[in-house]
């Protein structure tokens, strides 16, 4: 395979061999280095089985006013202004298999979504979809390929890469509480597609390959945060002893249980004691959490302040609004600032019966009763009023979140949105299964790092068509400073390229 | 003498090296197996010891060629198994079992699948949110059972006092229970090293054993199952110990621990033969919990648990309720319950003439309503036969708002033949069209001849729309419908891959059960459940010449799989 090598990739390669100066051009935050510095925060929310089509129904492209949302996004609107929804970015050529089992994968084919004459690469089509797909969105590494080659079996495995939240969660999660949070709204069940149901039901996996499942629990959440020190602090001496006397029974049962599993090992084969080792990084973590936060003392900025939980949180809407505020709350209490989050599951064949159906081709009214199995829908004939209603319910929820985070002042100025990016993405496009041109929408600037207001069209061509991992690339060195060199794999050999079209 | 295979390899479904044209062929030669292939020998044909010594399959996995008759030459494939966490409904069990505490945890785990079971090892994982869940439950389990005379009793038969020697006793006592098996003396010195941390930091004697049952309920040797190899070095296959098999007898039958009765046998070597075992199998199916087969094992293979979650549309269904569907999946335990329990002989699970039935499922069926509850009913109609017939079964393999002979297909060839069919890797086709509501009825048959045209399509779809389509006189919730609701016929005949031509469910059912997969496919599914592993042809193929040697019920698949090597024996990792 030859590649058209531009004047970027020479550069970019340049770049490795010289890495300090590199490094150091790549991370320099422009302009904004002498500013103190307000707290870094990625949020990836997720939400399975692709968008509607008429998630790209939008007008004009650029910045500012050249530009319109379609009115599936409505609900976006009063975040436009700190907004960017990128088209053509894709997450497919992280497939190890792909030149061998697919070699036409750079040839195009028409794409199945009504956009009139449009084409895509035909190596956008991953299969098994719905397992392999959302396994590699927050990685960008071929799951498969990660599992044999540490002899695990790829179909029953839980094991996957590890994802840019946990890569983060490591640099710069050790400042809070909580290094990271995973969380999830529904949990809706579908097909495995052949694989460990951590692929269609999980996001994060930490740098050991462990799948970090989700809490879907608001109590939970709120309990979570409440002992990470999002609460009031006790008063009572007497409680206060008999908390450290908690504390310390803990400290010394996690010590037992770190000698016992040690003790263990010696006794196990190779594949056993990396089965432990799992065991000793969660006693460990735990060890690090009882040590670091004594119950029961206010952690976070002055304004934090414990939400109260509605008595009856069952219906989804309400769920959806809750889990909102204790996202809210875990940020502005600072107890952590990467969180993770699953409205639903891969392939949730949930029925979606508390959504009424609209016909958002025709603003939205209401053509009677409700809407079906989410993944049913997903696949049906045409623009299906279903499946565009789930879309927008999901797109609702988001937008009660960004008004939430751009409610709460953060330092001195600028709110919690402004000092955040959210990404709000699937990990298809809709119901082709194609993992080309996901809907990606970015919110916030991360403190002044990324353009607002824009719609970005990127290259669709083989050769300068940008992937999913560019955009963590970016993130990683613009907005996080890590200095990292390379993130997730690209089959045609092609180094990380920072995305400059969405830089300030 | 021949050497096992490095490792069992997995079925066509996962195809890498082979691509896409590997993957073909093996669908297609599971194809020819499918049905009656004229050039497989019966399984039943030849029992070992009669056997000409034939060899073991070529394709390995479960979905290969029907089996071979012949094992005599062949050794059985022992493994390495992983060390075994609990599963989610095991540790609730366990739990239950160990200290008669009312609290139930799974239901708030991370929900684990894979292979159609919640309990294979290599697939349930340790992340730090399950060692932080595990750690919390295993406290406030103590703390449930200290604040509980009754059960506490039942913990500490003794008297703290300034002495060690309760606390020993309880280390020594309810150690061998929660351990299942004897406490190490370097365990009991660093058991008893926290209770003295405690007492240390204040608490009381009584509470320094609660903080010892604390760590006991968090350890490792309690949330895994592991099994010890006397030599790391040596890959030769040993017999386990008498208490690894107790342990996997209980998990196996029970999906829990080992009773008092199997600690003892496991301690006095009375399961250190085949008799000893099988007398076991005889006791544990005789004990309620053994109803965990039904529950979970049999649940999860026939996909009686999917109706938990199954919705059906209240304006094309308006009769089915979340109380029908709770008759249908008890329906189905009890079906499957009949032949476990009453030994009948698992050969006429397909074509049995009985149900049960509850009202509102009478009404279904148009049998009469029992006096009360559940009653066995006899039904010798040709509309109901066996499983496939079961409103529950046809219930969960159909879409809200119709039938999709696709999913019945699909289940039907995994469930009773053991033959998955994957979407091959790089199969490059936009999403088939599924027949959309409101579409005439015929489009389900037009629609799925439109997918054998392509032959990227076919491979799969001339395996599973014959058999989806044979059972379309059965609505979307099980209901024998001689026409579509627009009045269209319901054309039900169809062409078997290996030939054979049905038309409707009794054909059908007399087709699947005459293929030599049928059989053998209970006992992939059983090895796979008891061990927790994948199943391997050649073990399948041993456990099922011993089984139809017999007389073959479930009962008796039980014990020739828990006596199998496979189950009773392990070895150490290749190094």
């Amino acid at each position: 395979m030859k590649w058209r090598t531009s004047r970027r990739h020479v550069l970019r390669a340049a770049g490795v061999a010289l890495a300090l100066p590199w490094m150091e051009s790549l991370t320099a935050p422009l302009g904004h280095a002498a500013e103190a510095a307000a707290p870094k925060r990625f949020l990836p929310v997720y939400f399975p089985n692709g968008a509607s089509v008429l998630w790209w129904r939008t007008s004009g492209s650029g910045a500012g006013d050249a530009w319109k949302l379609s009115p599936l996004l409505a609900p976006f609107e009063p975040f436009k202004k700190k907004m960017q929804l990128i088209r053509q970015l894709g997450n497919f050529s992280w497939r190890s298999d792909l030149m061998t089992m697919n070699p036409a994968w750079n040839t195009y084919r028409e794409r199945n979504d009504f956009c009139g004459v449009c084409k895509m690469p035909s190596g956008a089509f991953v299969l098994p979809s719905h397992s392999r797909d959302p396994s590699a969105l927050l990685n960008c590494v071929d799951g498969d390929a990660y599992r044999k080659s540490r002899g695990q079996d790829p179909g029953t495995s839980p094991m996957n890469g590890e994802t840019v939240d946990q890569l983060l969660a490591r640099s710069v999660g050790t400042t809070t509480p909580l290094a990271s949070m995973q969380l999830g709204l529904l949990d809706g069940v579908g097909g495995l597609d052949e694989r460990h149901s951590a692929m269609s039901r999980n996001m994060s996996w930490s740098k050991e390959g462990t799948a970090l499942g989700k809490d879907l629990d608001p109590k939970r959440v709120f309990d979570k945060l409440v002992a990470s020190g999002a609460g009031a602090s006790s008063a009572d001496p007497k409680a206060a002893a008999e908390a450290e006397r908690r504390r310390a029974l803990d400290a010394s049962a996690l010590d037992g249980l770190k000698d016992s599993a040690t003790k263990l090992q010696q006794r196990l084969g190779k594949s056993d004691r990396e089965r432990l080792d799992q065991f000793l990084t969660g006693v460990r973590e735990l060890e690090t959490k009882v040590n670091k936060v004594p119950s029961g003392t206010t952690g976070g900025a002055s304004s934090c302040t414990p939400i109260t939980l509605p008595a009856d949180m069952k219906a989804n809407d309400t769920r959806a609004h809750v889990m909102n505020d204790l996202i809210v709350m875990a940020l502005q209490c600072d107890v952590t600032r990467i969180i993770t989050y699953m409205l639903d599951n891969s392939r949730s064949d949930l029925v979606y019966s508390w959504v009424p159906r609209r016909d958002w081709e025709k603003g939205g009214a209401e053509v009677g009763g409700t809407c079906t199995a989410y993944h049913e829908s997903q696949h049906h004939t045409g623009i299906s009023p279903d499946f565009a209603s789930i879309t927008r319910w999901h797109v609702e929820v988001m937008a009660d979140l960004l008004k939430k985070m751009d409610a709460v002042q953060d330092g001195a100025s600028g709110t919690l949105l402004d000092h955040s990016l959210v990404m709000f993405t699937s990990d298809m496009h809709h119901g082709d299964h194609a993992s080309f041109d996901l809907p990606m929408a970015l919110f916030g600037s991360g403190d002044g790092t990324f353009r607002q207001d824009q719609l970005v069209s990127l290259p669709e061509t083989i050769e300068d068509m940008r992937q999913l991992r560019d955009l963590y690339f970016t993130v990683l060195n613009r907005y996080f400073g890590l200095g990292v060199e390379t993130f997730g794999s690209d089959l045609r050999g092609i180094p990380n390229q920072l995305m400059s079209e969405l830089l300030v | 003498m021949k050497q096992p295979p490095s490792a069992p390899e997995r079925r066509a479904s996962a195809p890498s090296a082979a691509g896409w044209r590997g993957a073909r062929v093996l669908l297609w030669c599971s194809a020819l197996g499918l049905i009656g292939c004229s050039s497989t020998p019966s399984p039943g044909a030849s029992p070992p010891d009669s056997s000409g010594g034939s060899t073991q399959t070529a394709t390995g996995g479960t979905s290969g060629a029907a089996p071979v008759g012949g094992t005599a030459t062949v050794d059985p494939y022992v493994g390495s198994k992983a060390i075994h966490r609990l599963s989610n409904v095991e540790y609730d069990n366990t739990l239950r079992d160990l200290t008669g505490t009312q609290l139930r945890f799974a239901s708030a785990f991370v929900n684990e699948e894979a292979e159609g079971f919640d309990n294979i090892a290599t697939a349930l994982s340790m992340s730090p949110r399950q060692v932080e869940d595990y750690f919390v439950a295993a406290r406030q389990v103590s703390a449930d059972v200290f604040a509980n005379q009754a059960l506490r009793d039942r913990v500490v038969p003794c008297k703290p006092d300034a002495s060690t020697a309760c606390a020993e006793q309880v280390i020594r006592d309810f150690g061998l229970k929660v351990f299942r098996r004897p406490v190490t003396a370097d365990e009991s010195a660093s058991l008893l090293k926290k209770y003295q941390d405690a007492l240390a930091l204040g608490v009381d004697a009584m509470g320094a054993l609660q903080h010892v049952v604390h760590i006991l309920l968090a350890s490792p040797q309690f949330l895994y199952r592991i099994e010890l190899d006397p030599d790391l070095n040596s890959p030769a296959p040993h017999r386990l110990d008498g208490y690894e098999l107790a342990t996997r007898m209980s998990y196996a039958l029970w999906s829990s621990t080992p009773d008092e009765e199997l600690l003892v046998q496991a301690a006095g070597g009375g399961l250190a033969n085949s008799e000893g075992l099988k007398a076991q199998v005889d006791r544990m199916l005789g004990d309620g919990r053994s109803e965990m087969l039904v529950k979970n094992f049999a649940a999860r293979w026939f996909g009686s648990k999917r109706l938990e979650d199954h919705v059906a549309s209240a304006t094309l269904f308006p009769g089915y309720t979340p109380a029908l569907g709770a008759s249908m999946q008890r329906e189905m335990e009890l079906y499957f319950s009949e032949f476990l329990y009453k030994d009948l002989p698992y050969s006429q699970f397909l074509s049995a003439d009985f149900n049960f039935v509850d009202g509102p499922l009478a009404a279904l069926y148009g049998l009469p309503a029992p006096a009360t509850g559940m009653q066995r009913v006899e039904n010798t109609s040709d509309e109901r036969v066996g499983l496939l017939g079961l409103a529950g079964f046809l219930t969960h393999t159909s879409r809200e708002t119709r039938t999709s002979p696709i999913i019945r297909g699909k289940w039907v060839l995994d469930a009773v033949l053991c033959t998955p069919l994957a979407v091959p890797a790089n199969l490059v086709i936009a999403p088939l069209e599924e027949p959309a509501e409101g579409d005439a009825p015929t489009t389900v048959r037009q629609q799925m001849e439109a997918h054998r045209v392509s032959p990227a399509c076919a491979g799969c779809h001339d395996m599973m729309d014959p058999i989806g389509l044979a059972l379309e006189r059965y609505d979307g919730i099980g209901r024998f419908r001689e026409k579509y609701a627009n009045g269209l016929p319901i054309d039900t005949s169809g062409t078997m891959p290996g030939g054979q031509k049905v038309d409707g469910l009794v054909s059908l059912v007399t087709a699947l059960a005459a293929s030599p997969k049928f059989l053998p496919c209970a006992a992939t599914k059983f090895e796979t459940y008891a061990l927790g592993a994948l199943s391997t042809d050649i073990n399948r193929d041993q456990i099922v010449a011993h089984w139809l040697a017999g007389s073959p019920t479930l009962r008796s698949l039980i014990k020739e799989t828990v006596t199998h090597e496979s189950f009773t024996s392990r070895r150490a990792e290749a190094l």
